[in-house]
């Protein structure tokens, strides 16, 4: 791949890989990015394979054992109750993880929705916007624990705090950017040509917001760990005997003296997790992002003219070689 | 002034500029040797990505990131390749300075204009405030800036583009330096600006002594402005000659097309009126049924307005303009930017609002009529876009975007039918088939033009809006898409408003040219008599105001217009 190729020839240009792949190389170039799906992709199938596997439960409780440390048998100790850590860890990883991705999905869907529509109708545009603002006002952690004192703390009420709590603000980043696209000359274009609003929304507007939605997910999804954790410490979230990683905080804190290291593996299963998905948030941008800080061959030469997208070598337009 | 001894300012000697990119080495600049004498002006001519702005700023030792050179490049006895970053600040904006092609964003915003004059100034250790002040002054009035004293605090944004462009210049002249890079000076201004700017520069270099090295793509400039030109294509300098020289007997086969494909104005009605056959009998070619005897547009009195602000006027875009397209033909429009021309475009489509007056399109209002009537309206109405680069979804392959219409107005009974219509219209405007499958940023400029006329032209329009198509093209790039446009046109025979700020391209192309001044329709005529005979005196200075694209024939008209009084007295510039 390193030899040196002319500029303007079509040859190369017809030779350079496909688009689809190249976005898959760019993305698998991004070490946080690579990093942070690593870790996440572990974590899940280790907490669906492994009690399986290792004949775990996270359930039994063993009155005999309570409060011993690692050992081979039980690989992070044991609760006050006798359950094994590991297997606790990994059920609570699951819970975590199904929050997150539950809530970062609904939160897409709905922002991306609220967001185009907005941008759309100006009239509505106020309506949505308004209402975006007032539940911005209110901090999730109150909302879920009043939530959870109305209707009773189950996953679902706190699935549905953490979605309400996060929508308004994926809304108003997708609402910026399609009011950006909007004004793009392609959907001037398509109107024009005679289209209805939602087809312009739907085939137009809706896929270019998407890359900013999906790094935007991301972030949430990491928000909502940290969240539920933080509503299960307060024992408005996930139930005992239900493991989380906020539960388990709460419980391993009264027991820190004699068995510290609870707290501690919970406490780095959580840290990592984050931060794996922040990791994968920041790689997924920089490769959504074609304005990065990848080498850019060519010198703009119109201000007129947007780089192209994909400023890589293929952006060398061959004009002269049609003649 | 310094380095008498020097006769050459700047040679260069086999540069070559290579970037790495993530998977390769691209050579964008190779083995290129040039000289550039004591008050000469030599011209870069060559296309977009030919390299030229690359080398030309290389003589200042500004690289793209990641680039490795080989070659020498001596400036005023400094070797730049080798010289420390010191040495580069040093000589940059002393011995040579540059001019760049967009004025409104080479001027930052927040800094009175006077202050961005002295920035080099400063920088070079001119200390007095004094003397700082008086040379940014002088350099205003060199520059010709009427009142400098006043216009010394003025913000960028006070000023119009082509005085923006002039302060640029007096700042680039405020160190004397004996080279002057101009990348496309003239390119974002009108061309009575452009013949402005032009003569400015030749200014600079009988007043200041200054060599210069002109970017430009245009040929009329290169014949206007320069003693020597040196065609670049891929990379590479292809030919060196004399001005005249290389416009009367281009050696190269590239020069040789370059110079074939410029459109020059009056040529088409002077000497070739034969392959222009009569259009005048156009109705009912196209397969849709003209409504019989009215034209296809039809405007009296027409009138945009734009809302400035809450209890503030209107601005008017157009104002009173009233003319007619008939069936089959091409009404070319041209005026300077501000002029409203695409604003009449616009509203032709239903893309802005008639704010009085009457518009008629193929025997509809489109302004006035909603839903299902405006939609089977826009049906026969396509329009081409001036910039291909935004005006299609990158997320479409080619084949989406040009079937877009068709799936909007369901005009294909299903999917295979609606490919088989598509690759019809690669066909027309002459694009491989393979290109349905790929996206829009995977072809080049003049490519996605061309899908652009097929996405026009998809539901068989009997009227075509077409919005400056080839201003972001390159010439030779522009004679092909501009070839393609009139082929298609001839054979499809619909009507077609055609914008342009370019005079040539639309005698090119139109039966009858509209000249729009101000918002204001000035003259309307064939489009013989309009360039042969214009009437209005704005008419006839924008004519005047195109450099022709040869050197022999510009300087003959260059000297009249000088014998004949300056037809710009407040532009012209008082020299120090």
């Amino acid at each position: 791949m390193s030899e040196i190729s002319r500029v303007p020839s079509t040859q190369t240009l017809a030779l350079l890989p496909a688009r689809d792949s190249s976005y898959w190389r760019r993305a698998l170039r991004s070490r946080s990015l690579v990093v942070g799906a690593s870790w996440i992709l572990l974590v899940g199938l280790s907490a669906l394979t492994l009690p399986l596997v290792l004949q775990l439960d996270p359930y039994s409780v063993a009155p005999t054992q309570r409060l011993q440390g690692p050992s081979l048998e039980h690989l992070a100790g044991t609760d006050s109750y006798g359950r094994d850590v590991f297997a606790r860890l990994l059920s609570g990883a699951l819970t975590s993880l199904r929050v997150g991705l539950i809530v970062c999905l609904v939160t897409a869907v709905a922002g991306s929705i609220i967001g185009v529509l907005a941008a759309f109708n100006s009239v509505l545009d106020q309506i949505l916007m308004r209402i975006c603002d007032g539940l911005m006002a209110i901090p999730g952690i109150l909302l879920a624990v009043s939530l959870a004192a109305a209707l009773g703390p189950t996953i679902s009420n706190l699935i549905i705090a953490l979605a309400i709590v996060y929508t308004p603000g994926l809304a108003r980043v997708v609402r910026s950017r399609a009011l950006a696209v909007r004004s793009d000359t392609f959907v001037e274009a398509s109107r024009v040509q005679g289209a209805r609003p939602v087809h312009i929304m739907v085939r137009h507007i809706l896929p270019n917001t998407f890359s900013i939605t999906a790094v935007q997910a991301t972030f949430i999804f990491a928000e909502s760990v940290i969240t539920e954790a933080a509503l299960s410490f307060l024992g408005a979230g996930v139930q005992q005997p239900l493991a989380s990683w906020g539960n388990m905080l709460n419980q391993g804190k009264d027991v820190i003296m004699q068995a510290p290291q609870i707290v501690v593996f919970t406490s780095l299963f959580l840290v990592l997790t984050v931060l794996a998905l922040n990791l994968l948030g920041d790689g997924l941008r920089d490769t959504v992002d074609s304005r990065g800080v990848r080498p850019q061959p060519r010198r703009a030469r119109s201000s007129r003219k947007r780089p192209p997208r994909d400023a890589t070598a293929r952006a060398i337009e061959p004009e002269g070689t049609q003649l | 002034m310094t380095a008498m001894a020097l006769s050459t300012p700047l040679t260069m000697s086999r540069l070559g500029i290579d970037v790495d990119t993530r998977d390769t080495r691209l050579e964008l600049v190779s083995d290129v040797t040039l000289e550039v004498g004591e008050r000469e002006i030599l011209a870069l001519v060559g296309e977009s990505g030919s390299g030229k702005t690359l080398t030309a700023r290389a003589a200042l030792g500004l690289f793209p990131p990641h680039a490795h050179t080989s070659g020498a490049i001596n400036l005023h006895g400094t070797e730049v390749l080798t010289a420390s970053a010191a040495e580069l600040r040093s000589l940059r904006g002393k011995d040579a300075a540059m001019i760049f092609q967009e004025p409104s964003t080479a001027l930052n915003p927040v800094f009175r204009v006077g202050w961005q004059i002295e920035e080099g100034l400063r920088a070079h250790g001119v200390a007095p405030r004094a003397e700082r002040k008086r040379i940014a002054l002088d350099m205003l009035r060199a520059v010709g800036i009427p009142e400098p004293e006043t216009r010394y605090d003025y913000y960028p944004h006070q000023f119009s583009g082509g005085q923006k462009q002039r302060i640029v210049i007096a700042a680039a002249l405020a160190l004397r330096p004996s080279v002057i890079i101009a990348d496309e000076p003239t390119t974002a201004l009108d061309v009575t600006v452009q013949a402005e700017i032009l003569d400015l520069l030749r200014q600079c270099r009988e007043s200041f002594g200054a060599a210069i090295v002109l970017i430009t793509h245009n040929m009329g400039v290169v014949a206007d402005l320069a003693d020597r030109v040196a065609v670049m294509y891929q990379g590479r300098i292809v030919e060196q000659a004399p001005v005249d020289e290389l416009f009367a007997t281009p050696r190269h086969p590239y020069a040789q097309r370059l110079l074939a494909a410029v459109p020059s104005l009056g040529a088409s009605t002077g000497s070739d009126d034969a392959p222009q056959p009569p259009r005048a009998q156009p109705q009912a070619a196209s397969g849709l049924p003209d409504p019989g005897g009215s034209p296809a547009v039809a405007a009296s009195g027409l009138s945009v307005s734009f809302a400035t602000g809450w209890r503030k006027p209107r601005f008017a875009a157009v104002d009173d303009v009233s003319f007619e397209i008939s069936h089959g033909e091409v009404l070319g429009l041209v005026g300077e930017s501000g002029s409203g021309k695409s604003t009449i475009g616009r509203a032709i489509a239903g893309l802005a609002p008639v704010s009085a007056g009457s518009l008629v399109v193929l025997g509809g209002d489109i302004s006035r009529t909603r839903g299902a009537v405006r939609r089977a309206l826009r049906r026969k109405v396509g329009y081409v876009f001036q910039d291909p680069a935004t005006s299609f979804n990158p997320f479409l392959t080619v084949e989406e975007s040009v079937a877009e219409p068709l799936l909007i107005h369901r005009a294909a009974p299903n999917a295979r039918a609606r490919t088989a219509r598509v690759l019809e219209l690669l066909d027309a405007v002459q694009l491989s088939r393979g290109m349905a499958s790929r996206r829009p940023y995977e072809l080049s400029g003049g490519q996605r033009q061309r899908v652009g006329i097929a996405r026009a032209l998809a539901l068989g329009p009997s009227l075509l809006v077409a919005d400056e198509p080839t201003s972001a093209l390159d010439v030779s790039v522009q004679a092909k898409v501009l070839d393609i446009f009139q082929e298609l046109q001839r054979e499809l025979q619909f009507a077609c408003l055609f914008i342009s700020h370019d005079l040539a391209v639309v005698e090119l192309l139109a039966d009858r040219i509209a000249v729009l001044q101000r918002g204001a329709l000035v003259e309307i005529g064939s489009a013989a008599d309009v360039i042969q005979r214009p009437t209005a005196a704005y008419t006839r200075a924008l004519i005047g105001a195109v450099p022709l694209p040869d050197p022999v024939a510009q300087r003959a008209r260059r000297a009249a217009a000088l014998t004949r009084a300056d037809p710009h007295p407040p532009s012209k510039p008082h020299l120090i």
